[in-house]
């Protein structure tokens, strides 16, 4: 319905939702907090679909993270025990808990704000007054980073192909090649990153120059609600959990 | 050595976000390739050169059908067991390459295939003699030109010594010597029964070599000898 929102309030709603995804306690706001990002995600036109098959394929880690934390959070009270010694505690379960609920929530931010277009988004950020220079950095981040993703996958695949076995290798050695392929797959990110501006300039693209836009940012009701909505949650989360 | 076979292959890109639909490349696709001989596959843009090299290294796995190393199914076979039988020289073959130094890049494969660091480095430092690249021996490997690049590549898989070698295009930035040096080694492997396949957009490079023509169009193969 409001998929072309304004970038501006997509950044700030963004913002508010990360912001309360770090700092809450309560666990009945971290509920209330998912379903307001769900809310958020619908309200933008982004189907849920997408931040949920980001998490699942994060289940893994998350799972391991959420093992250690069961195991080491020592508080409240003890759930499992065995021998007489305290295993799973409530603290521990919940603390997991937010784990989990967090990272959902920062994986359904990025969905959002990877919505919104390059030109789009230097736009907004020229609108704030953010330095052209830091606005281009920031988005060339955000559209290299699948790139960088896909580049690393490759030359892992090559790896493998080579005779790495990854799946069987000792954690060191494993961190060792994806150290040492982290490298060359950011060489070619920034290498390219720089292309492209070479490119856009090229073509005439001069961003410290006053120019005119053919698109114009045009903030609407929707746009406008999203701010006080956004502050209001806000204020009412801060009440809640301090 | 193997003959790689597809059966009735069918694969197709999942949509992006943005476009849902997915893009079919192949359909049904059956297609034997056999040891002992050179390939040359040509094709207009897009139409999956690429990707078929891909699915013949497992880097993609098909949606339907099966391929075949020998008598075995890739689906089951773990990355580097396949390997062992197909090396693959990327269009793109700075996307391959994981090193810092071209050395280091050679020896990789040799050393996770089980040889000694020092022999490794021995083996490397041979074939960079062998690909004329002792030049650009303490050039970052991302650096080098595109030429240089291939050849490093190649010289990283050719040394495994697989079965089967792929050139995705690798020839068209290739000056004379260096692109006989590559043709020779090709002909050397075909000489020794193992196959090649080269994509190449050259229209003369098959009656060059002698080789099988591959023509693929969107959707459809054909093959011509
Ligand atoms: N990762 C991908 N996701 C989606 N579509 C893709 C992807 N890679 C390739 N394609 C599409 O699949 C089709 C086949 O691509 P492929 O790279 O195999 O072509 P090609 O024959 O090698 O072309 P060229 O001659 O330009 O190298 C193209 O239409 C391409 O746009
Ligand atoms: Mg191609």
């Amino acid at each position: 319905m409001w998929s072309d929102m304004d970038p501006r309030s997509k950044i700030f709603a963004t913002l508010c939702l990360t912001s309360m995804a770090l700092l809450v306690r309560m666990p009945l706001a971290a509920l209330l907090l998912a379903a307001l990002t769900a809310a958020a995600l619908i309200a933008f036109g982004i189907d849920p679909k997408g931040p949920l098959k980001t998490l699942i394929r994060l289940a893994p880690a998350m799972l391991v993270v959420a093992v250690l934390q069961v195991l080491l959070v020592r508080s409240g009270r003890t759930v499992l025990s065995a021998f007489g010694i305290g295993i799973v505690t409530t603290g521990g379960l919940g603390a997991a808990a937010f784990m989990v609920v967090r990272v959902g929530i920062i994986a359904a931010c990025g969905y959002i704000l990877s919505g919104i277009g390059f030109a789009d988004f230097l736009l907004a950020m020229k609108s704030m007054k953010v330095p052209y220079e830091i606005a281009f950095m920031a988005a060339m981040g955000a559209k290299f980073l699948p790139l960088l993703a896909e580049e690393m996958t490759d030359s892992l695949t090559s790896a493998e192909l080579r005779g790495a076995d990854i799946k069987r290798m000792g954690i060191i050695r494993r961190l060792r090649l994806y150290s040492e392929v982290l490298m060359p797959a950011t060489f070619t990110a920034l290498s390219r990153a720089e292309g492209i501006s070479w490119a856009l300039e090229l073509r005439g693209f001069n961003p410290g120059a006053g120019r005119t836009y053919w698109r114009k940012l045009e903030m609407r009701m929707s746009d406008w609600m999203a701010f006080p909505l956004g502050i209001i949650a806000f204020a009412a989360f801060l009440l809640a959990n301090y | 050595m193997r003959a790689v076979s597809f059966e009735s292959v069918g694969f197709s890109y999942p949509g992006s976000r943005q476009d849902k639909s997915s893009k079919q490349v192949f359909e049904g696709l059956t297609l034997t390739l056999v040891p002992g001989k050179v390939y040359v596959m040509s094709g207009p843009n897009g139409c999956g050169k690429s990707t078929f090299a891909k699915l013949m290294t497992g880097m993609l796995k098909p949606d339907s059908g099966r391929i075949l190393i020998g008598e075995n199914d890739m689906v089951w076979m773990g990355l580097s067991d396949i390997g062992k039988h197909v090396g693959l020289v990327m269009q793109n073959p700075s996307r391959q390459l994981i090193m810092q130094k071209p050395v280091d890049e050679i020896a990789f494969g040799l050393i996770h295939r089980g040889m000694q660091k020092d022999e490794a480095a021995n083996v490397a430092k041979a074939a960079l003699r062998d690909y004329k690249l002792t030049e650009i021996a303490d050039t970052p490997t991302q650096k080098l030109s595109k030429g240089e690049q291939v050849r490093l590549a190649m010289a990283s898989v050719a040394v495994l010594e697989p079965d089967w070698l792929l050139l995705d295009e690798s020839l068209s930035c290739l000056d004379g010597a260096s692109r006989s040096k590559v043709l020779d080694k090709v002909a050397r492997l075909v000489r020794h029964g193992g196959g090649a396949l080269i994509i190449s957009h050259s229209k003369d490079l098959a009656y060059e070599l002698g080789a099988i023509r591959i023509l693929i169009e969107r959707g459809g193969v054909s093959v011509v000898v």
